[in-house]
């Protein structure tokens, strides 16, 4: 019985210290930039109705086709915590896609061009 | 003897979260009059370049919201707010009677923008609301 429950608590932590492991590297890699393709940043169910409609009336989009007009080289756009993470948008008042665009879009005096 | 220092500790604790509760109250309803104007005006600009009348619409809803605030005619709770974490609108919260001037003279702009669904007037009167802003 003793040997069973030491058994079962050796598997729970085990299973804690993964999940642990996965959180850390995650995090670091957010804040590292090297976040995968597909970051999504505006997520509707977190925006107001508002928002949501002022975000479609701009045509924000998460990846901008144009690389030399992204979110990252727009004035109104301030950096999170590493390159790739999601940044704010001071327009939307809310998050942003750092290789994102909408129709607001506006150089930044020190814009940099995504290659 | 024991009795008293445990009535002074609690009179100091009370005190203490008495004066916290008191200035986090004071930061939150601190205003920025200026910023808001500022606001208003980049809406204003964004509005006079938008595309389509109902980009144009929605930027000045947008500059009307952050000159009036929540509670002041004309706000339109369905529109966002870009100054909702900076103030009670631009012109409730300025004090300065010149600059109450220039904010409500555009103001007057945005609305008659907003009243027009001809795309060059209504950005016309986007522009004449930004100027009227600097």
């Amino acid at each position: 019985m003793d040997h069973d429950s030491g058994e079962a608590r050796r598997g729970t932590l085990r299973r804690l210290s993964a999940c642990c492991v996965a959180a850390a590297t995650s995090g670091i890699s957010v804040a590292l930039g090297t976040e995968p393709e597909g970051l999504v940043c505006a997520r509707p169910g977190a925006l107001s109705e508002a928002q949501q409609r002022q975000r479609r009336l701009d045509n924000y989009t998460e990846k901008s086709p144009d690389p030399g007009k992204t979110c990252r080289a727009c004035r109104f756009f301030t950096p999170g915590l590493g390159a790739a993470a999601c940044g704010q948008c001071a327009i939307f008042d809310g998050p942003a896609n750092p290789k994102g665009k909408c129709d607001d879009w506006a150089a930044r005096p020190d814009a940099q061009i995504d290659r | 003897m024991q009795q008293r220092s445990r009535l002074a500790t609690h009179l100091s604790l009370a005190g203490i979260v008495t004066g916290s509760l008191m200035y986090s109250l004071a930061a939150a309803q601190a205003a920025d009059p200026a910023q808001e104007a500022a606001t208003a005006a980049t809406h204003a600009g964004l509005a006079a370049q938008g595309a389509a009348i109902e980009q144009v619409h929605m930027h000045l809803h947008h500059t009307v919201n952050c000159l009036v605030g929540p509670k002041g005619q004309g706000f339109d709770a369905k529109e966002a707010n870009p100054c909702q974490k900076l103030g009670n609108g631009a012109i409730p919260d300025t004090t300065d009677s010149a600059l109450k001037a220039k904010e409500s003279a555009a103001l007057a702009k945005a609305e008659a923008g907003l009243k027009s669904n001809d795309l060059t007037a209504a950005r016309k009167a986007a522009t004449e609301a930004q100027a009227a802003l600097k």
